[in-house]
Formats: structure tokens, C-alpha cells, sequence
């Protein structure tokens, strides 16, 4: 059995965390009362929307409830297939030892779309999602002396997990996109430039230096 | 390269190394030319420069590599047998010895210079526009089908196909014995330009030549290998960059947020920082 590089270890590793992410809670709020009593507790996921532990008709729970973030569905659906064709392009090719060109090109295509769309879940959701709606972001803790509640603010596990994933996911998918840009531009190298690149990697020879030295030693008749 | 000018100093540094007996610095000369001479010819090819550092590849390997590549695709041989022996034998004893090596080798391996420089090889990153192929090759039946007949070439092509097949086959069978014995720009262009043909004959559809063997003998390979650490060094300046400017446009958002939130910012700020740093330092270590 072939064994998988680091790197395409940690891709694979990486869209693992990003899938098992989808299912975890990505964002939560506490409110606290004086006596230390959680009064109203939300958890954020991106296909259920918001939930609670309380039971329904809790009143104070009931109006801590943030409005619904609408995160669109077909992009986490799109989101989930996209990992799915990445777990497959990782563990079957590997990119070094890859012969199909053409193939290669359509697969760059679908590292370039989980780089995106992870930026979006890591960036954009944020940005997007969370402070419109005045969700505090990453970590925060909100007093409110009137009310005399603490809100407690925080980014959940399922982000966090986002974020590692992307962390693992990054090096791979761009070594992949690179290799492939360059190989394209490579059938349009011009003969100037490959000429420049074989003046690159040939190594100097010091001709001159050379003769000097040798005709020095016979003009000094040293023969050692 | 200037070759004539290199030979005149050749010539001279023999003619040194002869009256002092000093013999490794005409060995190492020798040796640093055919092994540029070999990277400048599969380079043309389209191959990827040899893995220099620390001997990972030898000089023989490393012709042994790019002649089966060729053999595979075109069953043609780039690099003759006896000159990759010869080049073992020399290169092996060289490295063996750091340079010093018998008078007999070096004639041996100046000799193995001067054979490959006759090779002449095309630059197959020129574009191969395959039109003024045909004019030069007796395969320009293929393009003068009349218009008319073009539109029915399709429902017709599979009566020609076999025939020219066959035809192509012919042509390359010639062109390989020619190019086994003796290399010349021309017919390796004819070559891969049949082999062009052939496949899209095969396969009707694509007009693009297509040559097997992995991505890590190609050129742009080498250049992309070890830099994965520097990708996840750039993953997390990213990362950390886009976190830290999302907390800056909520401070600027929240105003009240901003004594919290400040130390946050400068943590990412500063892995940002740090991990610049990293990238420069292996860089500089590379």
C-alpha cells in the first residue's frame, strides 16, 4: 500500500475538520443574571440555525433570541460536495506523480473553490453574519448595568475547527493550484526564457581563472 | 554559450594542464560542461533540471531518466547507451576520487562533450502551430480535403482513419530509425508532431500533445518541490491577517469593544509578524 505525503496528510486531515465542523456549533451566547443563573443560552450552527438548550415558551430565553443568520443552504450543500471531491482527489493522486495534464486542471478547479469557500466560512461569515445582527466576535463579555446581566459572547467549536482546517488545508491546495499555473505557462515559455532558465541552473565554469593559474605555475616552473 | 570561444580556451587549459601535469582541474572542467550540456539539452526537451544538491541525482541518472521518457513516448533514444556507461563510469570514479581522476578518463570524457554537442535538439516549448508540419512532411494529404468534403470528413473519417493510421505508423517507423541513429531537430519535431496526429486520430477530439511521464520530470517540478513549509508559514500569516483585520473593522464597528479587543488584535498582528520572519529566514537557509 502507498503511504500519503505530509502534506497530503494534512489536506486530508484538514477537509476532515472542515466537514466534521459543519455539524458543530459555530457560534454561542450566554446571559447571566446577577445571582450567576444563566438566564438565556443560543448556540449557532449553520444547517439547524439557532438552538437552545432551554425549553420552549423559557420567555427571557425566548426574547434573547437573535434573528436567524439565513447562511444561504446551497453553499454549505456545495460546501459538503466540494470536500467530498477534495478527500478524493487527495487520497487517490497524488499531484507529483500524476501523468494526466488535463486532469490535474479540472482538480486545481476544485482546490481553488475549497480555499474560497472556506475564506468565506472564516472571513465573510463573520463580517457577513455575525455583526449586523451585533454578535460580538471572537470572544467577548458584554456587563449591562441596567439589566444587571452579563452577555457572554463566543465563537464556537465549529468554527475553530474552520479555522485549523483551513490552517491544514492551505498549503496543499495552493502547492496544487501553483504547480498547475506553472506547468500551463510552461507550454508558453518563449526560447528566450528557457534559455535564461538553463543560464540559471548551469553551473559557472571559471575557464579564465583556471588558465591563469596553470600558466602561472609554468611560468614559475612549479610542476606540483 | 559562445562555443568557439570556449573551445579556444579548452584547447588552452589542455595545453596548460599537459605541461603541469595538473590534470583535475581539466576533469573538472570536463565534467561541469557535459553535465551543462545535458541539463541544456533535456531542458530544451522539456524535462526538469537535474536534482543537484548533495548528489541526489547523478549525471548518468539522470540521462538515464530523460531517455526513458523519450523511449516510452517516442521509442526514441536521446542519449546513447555507450556514452551513458561511459559518463557512469567517469562520473562515479570522479566523485569517488573529488576530481582526480586518470589522464585516459578525461580524454574519455571530453570526447563524450564533443558527441553530445552534435545532438541537436528542438526547444519543445516553441509553439507547434502543426500547419507547417504538414508542408514539410508527406502527411499533407491530411489537409487538402476539399471544404465541402470537410463536413462529411467526419461520417467518412472512420474509412480513412486505418489507412492513415497505417501511413503514420510508416513515417514513424522511419523517423525513429533515423533519430536511433542519429539526433537532428527536425525529426523529433516530425515525431512528436505524428505522435500528435496519431492520438488525435485515436481520439478525434483533442489537438494537443500530450506526453506521458509524471509531473516531477517536468521542468517547473523542481522548482515547486520544498516550499510547502513556506505555504504553511503564508496559511498562517493569512489566516491570522484576515482574523486580525476582522477584529479591526468590529472595533471600528463597536467602538466599545476596543480596550477587549485591542490585545486580540496585536496577538494576530504579531503572528502575522512572526511568521514573515520565519518565511525570510528559510528562505535565506534554502
Amino acid at each position: 500500500m502507498k503511504t500519503l505525503s505530509y502534506p497530503r496528510l494534512a489536506l486530508l486531515a484538514g477537509v476532515t475538520l472542515l466537514f466534521v465542523s459543519l455539524f458543530l456549533e459555530w457560534y454561542s451566547f450566554q446571559v447571566v443574571d446577577i445571582n450567576n443563573e444563566i438566564i438565556a443560552s443560543w448556540s449557532y450552527n449553520l444547517f439547524f440555525e439557532w438552538t437552545t438548550d432551554f425549553p420552549r415558551g423559557a420567555t427571557v430565553n425566548e426574547d434573547y433570541r437573535p434573528l436567524n443568520l439565513n447562511v444561504p443552504f446551497y453553499i454549505n450543500v456545495l460546501f459538503v460536495v466540494i470536500l467530498i471531491l477534495a478527500v478524493g482527489i487527495g487520497t487517490i493522486q497524488d499531484i507529483n506523480v500524476s501523468k494526466n495534464s488535463s486532469n490535474i486542471r479540472y482538480y486545481s478547479y476544485i482546490f481553488a473553490f475549497l480555499l474560497m469557500l472556506t475564506f468565506f466560512y472564516v472571513v465573510l461569515f463573520p463580517s457577513i453574519y455575525l455583526y449586523p445582527n451585533e454578535l460580538y466576535y471572537p470572544v467577548l463579555t458584554n456587563v449591562d448595568i441596567d439589566l444587571n446581566t452579563i452577555t457572554y459572547y463566543s465563537i464556537g467549536i465549529g468554527y475553530i475547527l474552520q479555522l485549523f482546517g483551513f490552517v491544514l488545508i492551505f498549503p496543499y491546495s495552493l502547492y496544487y493550484l501553483l504547480t498547475v499555473t506553472a506547468l500551463e505557462r510552461s507550454r508558453q515559455i518563449p526560447e528566450i526564457q528557457i534559455e535564461k532558465i538553463i543560464q540559471d541552473i548551469q553551473e559557472p565554469i571559471e575557464l579564465d581563472e583556471f588558465i591563469a593559474e596553470e600558466e602561472l605555475k609554468i611560468k614559475k616552473g612549479d610542476y606540483s | 554559450m559562445n562555443y568557439q570561444v570556449f573551445d579556444l580556451k579548452l584547447k588552452r587549459l589542455i595545453q596548460a594542464c599537459k605541461e603541469t601535469g595538473n590534470y583535475k582541474k581539466l576533469a573538472v572542467v570536463g565534467f561541469i560542461s557535459t553535465s551543462n550540456l545535458v541539463d541544456e539539452i533535456a531542458l530544451n526537451l522539456g524535462m526538469r533540471p537535474r536534482y543537484r544538491e548533495k548528489s541526489e541525482e547523478l549525471l548518468f541518472e539522470y540521462m538515464i531518466a530523460v531517455n526513458d521518457i523519450f523511449e516510452k513516448n517516442l521509442q526514441i533514444q536521446i542519449f546513447n547507451n555507450e556514452t551513458i556507461t561511459t559518463i557512469k563510469e567517469i562520473e562515479l570514479l570522479f566523485l569517488r576520487n573529488r576530481g582526480d581522476i586518470p589522464y585516459k578518463h578525461i580524454k574519455n570524457l571530453i570526447f563524450v562533450y564533443y558527441e553530445l554537442r552534435k545532438i541537436e535538439v528542438p526547444n519543445l516549448y516553441k509553439g507547434m502551430t502543426g500547419e507547417d508540419y504538414f508542408e514539410s512532411s508527406n502527411l499533407y494529404m491530411l489537409n487538402v480535403i476539399p471544404r465541402g468534403m470537410r463536413q462529411k470528413r467526419d461520417t467518412n473519417s472512420s474509412k480513412f482513419k486505418p489507412m492513415l493510421l497505417h501511413k503514420i505508423k510508416e513515417q514513424e517507423r522511419v523517423l525513429q530509425n533515423n533519430l536511433n541513429k542519429k539526433l537532428d531537430q527536425m525529426n523529433i519535431e516530425r515525431a512528436i508532431f505524428l505522435k500528435n496526429i496519431k492520438k488525435s486520430l485515436i481520439e478525434s477530439n483533442k489537438n494537443r500533445i500530450t506526453f506521458q511521464g509524471t509531473l516531477k520530470d517536468n521542468m517547473d517540478y523542481g522548482k515547486s518541490q520544498n516550499i510547502l513549509i513556506k505555504y504553511f508559514l503564508i496559511g498562517i500569516a493569512f489566516i491570522s491577517l484576515c482574523l486580525g483585520g476582522l477584529i479591526a473593522v468590529e472595533m471600528f464597528l463597536y467602538p466599545n469593544t476596543m480596550p477587549v479587543l485591542s490585545n486580540l488584535l496585536l496577538i494576530f498582528f504579531g503572528i502575522v509578524i512572526i511568521m514573515i520572519f520565519s518565511y525570510k529566514s528559510l528562505n535565506k537557509k534554502r
